[in-house]
């Protein structure tokens, strides 16, 4: 076996070994779902610091379905999902650096809303934030 | 003379980067980028420095400068480096593998950064929320690689024997 057949075989050892860790810590570490039905409280907070609160009833396992199911969020798609634009027909204004940030019983959320799971009981805040 | 081609030679190639990258932007993870880059690292080793920060430096003032933008830093930096220590190897495929290696690294390099942010747990959300994605990453760079590494880099060196006659 050639030198060079030698390096390209530990090359894609080495890439098919990367491939195994990322498949185990997706299914270690990624968002799960849990099936059945359940009620989440969403609060939504204005530029203005006016409220809206909405009691959800679903059977969606992540946020963005439970969302989406009443029609609160609409945005862009891109690599990580949903990018949330706007929230129950307030729209950020990019312009202005105003974004949509989630919180949940007022810790931010790390995930997005496909992958943040939901369940029974559950409180989330979305508040519209200005500057990036 | 030599300085000015050289100036212009890097403005070419950040332009192409630029291009390559608005072409496919449409596609999650499936860009040109990186082949470009590696291919920049063999044939232009003195410019692909002042090429891919220009063209970072262009592609944050047409997107802004948000956090997503700051780890691109440091992040081709290092595959120049990778690029540069692997500069013997003639395999395409090997090529391809390295490639499709950064790829399926490319989220765990950003979440370093977004650690830094939202802290250790939150850069970890950060890797593996993306994962599906560092899989389309690799897959994508590989093939790319596997299909245009050794055309894009003949146009490359027709581009360099045109305007770099002194490099050669």
């Amino acid at each position: 076996m050639s030198k060079q057949t030698k390096k390209i075989l530990l090359i894609a050892g080495a890439a098919l070994a990367l491939v195994a860790v990322l498949a185990a810590a997706w299914f270690a570490l990624g968002p799960k779902g849990t099936a059945g039905h359940k009620n989440i409280r969403v609060t939504v907070v204005y530029g203005d610091a006016s409220t809206d609160t909405f009691s959800l009833s679903t059977n969606a396992e992540f946020l963005r379905g439970a969302l989406e199911e009443q029609s609160l969020i609409e945005g862009d798609e891109n690599e990580y999902g949903l990018f949330v634009k706007t929230v129950n027909g307030v729209t950020a204004d990019e312009a202005n650096q105003e974004w949509w940030c989630f919180t949940k019983g007022g810790e931010e959320v790390l995930t997005g809303v496909d992958t943040t799971p939901i369940a029974d009981g559950d409180a989330f805040e979305i508040t519209l934030k200005a500057g990036w | 003379m030599k300085k000015t081609r050289g100036i212009v030679v890097a403005a070419f190639l950040a332009a192409v980067l630029a291009a390559s990258k608005y072409a496919l932007d449409g596609l999650p993870n499936i860009e040109l980028v990186s082949l470009l880059i590696i291919l920049y690292t063999l044939e232009f080793p003195s410019l692909v420095f002042p090429a891919v920060y220009t063209y970072l430096l262009v592609y944050g003032l047409l997107n802004g400068f948000g956090l997503w933008w700051f780890p691109q830093l440091y992040i081709w930096a290092l595959l120049i480096l990778l690029a540069r220590f692997a500069r013997e190897n003639r395999s395409v495929l090997l090529w391809a593998l390295l490639s499709g290696i950064f790829g399926l690294c490319y989220g765990a390099l950003y979440a370093v950064a977004h650690a830094f942010v939202a802290g250790p747990a939150g850069g970890v959300a950060y890797w593996v929320a993306g994962i599906p994605f560092d899989f389309v990453h690799g897959a994508g760079n590989f093939a790319a690689a596997l299909v245009l590494f050794s055309p894009l880099r003949r146009c490359l060196q027709r581009v360099k024997r045109a305007a770099l006659p002194h490099a050669l």
